[in-house]
């Protein structure tokens, strides 16, 4: 499973050259202007805006749908039980079952504003090295443990990944199919116990070994960050447009 | 499961935000700088047990193990959750950036008192080792329903066209509430068979 959100960090484009405190700030106001429309001919627009903004970024139109496609996954409960529970006005009956005009619309624009957003959230950490994006949270004030945290945990996902895969290639080795049956459930929680105690057992080590390279707590940046007038601009556009988002939605 | 992107109104995020924020403040307090490497390391490897998919009929399920996470990590789970959530959003894309707050409280807040629950047994009848596990698997089970319960009253505030997902939020929990007890307790099994000072250390239970 692929989970690098960076692959394509290294492309060259106004979104990539920009300044990651301004770019951090200036999308995150986007989201919340996405997240306060209502109006349905709104919601109908903002997709477009966040494609937009991925043919500005030039990051593969494949990558952003690749990574959307689980999400939509866990939006068919919700696209399911919202048109036929909602109440209000019928729109439409199907086989003895009722489909609201308000839930219909709610859900609809629910899955609009939610792909948006998340256009937005794999714009703001696709364009950059992930540590550099997380290095430039420290810089907005973001407690220091958290992105220590943060950093640490994103590294060792990937060792931990590679333990797994292993430990599942045994599994299947010795012939074990996963079933619905307490076996298999018994053999899951192996799985995690095992997991578990690799890590157990790998803190002391790594920690001994940060220590020996000098670790006390404190997050040495090789990264400067040097802001330009042209990534001020950049970021007075986006607030621009998420103002005129809110003052249409005003409006309407 | 979480509450994806686009669900709640900005009021009810920001909220969530505040909220886990001043939990967070107190619990990484407490977290002593030379212990950040070691939770960080466990909370990485609870991310990728989620993984770990529990085949249940035709579907699939995959786990949320707070529970297991407060037994664990103790106080520092909830900053650990908040990590594990954070990178979820990030990663995968499943929650989302604006739900964070939300999703970490309704989390966060279960994983502690399985924690608190799990160590009042451990500290009071520390030579019953069924007992210990069978109250690990029950704070285990408890937190997932708890989170769920959470979660649907959260849904619920945010509006009321969205009252037959809630029951279905929650009652879907409640369910996997069994298995997740079932699955702790055996995790548990498992770590105080192989390896018992995971659980009776006191390094990172904190």
């Amino acid at each position: 499973m692929h989970i690098d959100i960076d692959r394509f960090s290294n492309i060259n484009s106004q979104f990539h050259k920009w300044d990651e405190r301004y770019k951090i700030i200036s999308i995150l106001i986007l989201i919340i202007s996405f997240s306060v429309v209502k109006s349905f001919y709104l919601v109908l627009t903002i997709p477009i805006l966040a494609l937009i903004m991925v043919t500005i970024s030039r990051l593969p139109l494949y990558f952003v749908l690749k990574k959307l496609k689980l999400t939509l996954i866990f939006f068919l409960p919700l696209f399911i039980l919202l048109p036929i529970s909602s109440g209000g006005e019928i729109f439409y009956l199907i086989v003895g079952i009722k489909i609201y005009k308000i839930g219909l619309h709610l859900a609809i624009s629910i899955f609009l504003k939610a792909i948006s957003i998340l256009i937005c959230i794999m714009i703001m950490f696709g364009t950059s090295r992930f540590d550099r994006t997380i290095k430039a949270f420290y810089h907005l004030k973001i407690p220091e443990k958290l992105i220590i945290m943060i950093l640490f945990t994103y590294r060792y996902i990937y060792i931990y990944m590679e333990n797994l895969r292993k430990l599942n290639v045994a599994l299947f080795l010795q012939g074990f199919k996963k079933t619905s049956n307490l076996r298999s459930i018994l053999v899951s929680s192996s799985l995690i116990g095992n997991l578990l105690i690799r890590c157990y057992d790998q803190t002391e080590m790594v920690y001994n070994a940060m220590i020996l390279r000098g670790f006390n707590g404190k997050l040495i940046s090789q990264f400067r960050f040097k802001a330009s007038k042209t990534d001020l601009f950049k970021a007075i556009i986006i607030i621009f447009i998420s103002l005129l988002i809110v003052g249409l939605e005003i409006i309407i | 499961m979480h509450i994806s992107e686009g669900i709640l109104p900005p009021t009810i995020s920001i909220g969530g935000y505040i909220v886990s924020a001043v939990v967070t403040g107190i619990t990484i307090k407490k977290v002593s700088l030379d212990d950040v490497p070691k939770i960080s390391l466990v909370t990485a490897a609870f991310f990728v047990s989620t993984f770990i998919h529990i085949k249940l009929g035709p579907t699939s399920i995959h786990l949320t193990l707070n529970g297991l996470m407060g037994i664990i990590l103790g106080i520092s789970s909830f900053p650990a959750i908040l990590v594990a959530l954070f990178l979820q959003a990030v990663l995968f894309q499943h929650g989302g950036i604006l739900p964070l707050g939300i999703n970490v409280f309704c989390f966060g807040i279960p994983a502690l008192i399985s924690h608190y629950l799990f160590q009042f047994t451990f500290t009071k009848f520390k030579a019953k080792l069924l007992l210990i596990k069978l109250i690990g698997g029950l704070s285990g089970g408890l937190a997932v329903a708890i989170s769920g319960v959470m979660l649907a009253l959260v849904l619920i505030m945010s509006g009321k066209e969205f009252t037959t997902f809630a029951y279905f939020f929650a009652w879907t929990h409640i369910v996997l509430m069994f298995i997740e007890s079932l699955l702790t307790f055996l995790v548990l099994n498992f770590i105080l068979k192989v390896k018992p000072e995971l659980i009776k250390s006191s390094k990172l239970t904190l």
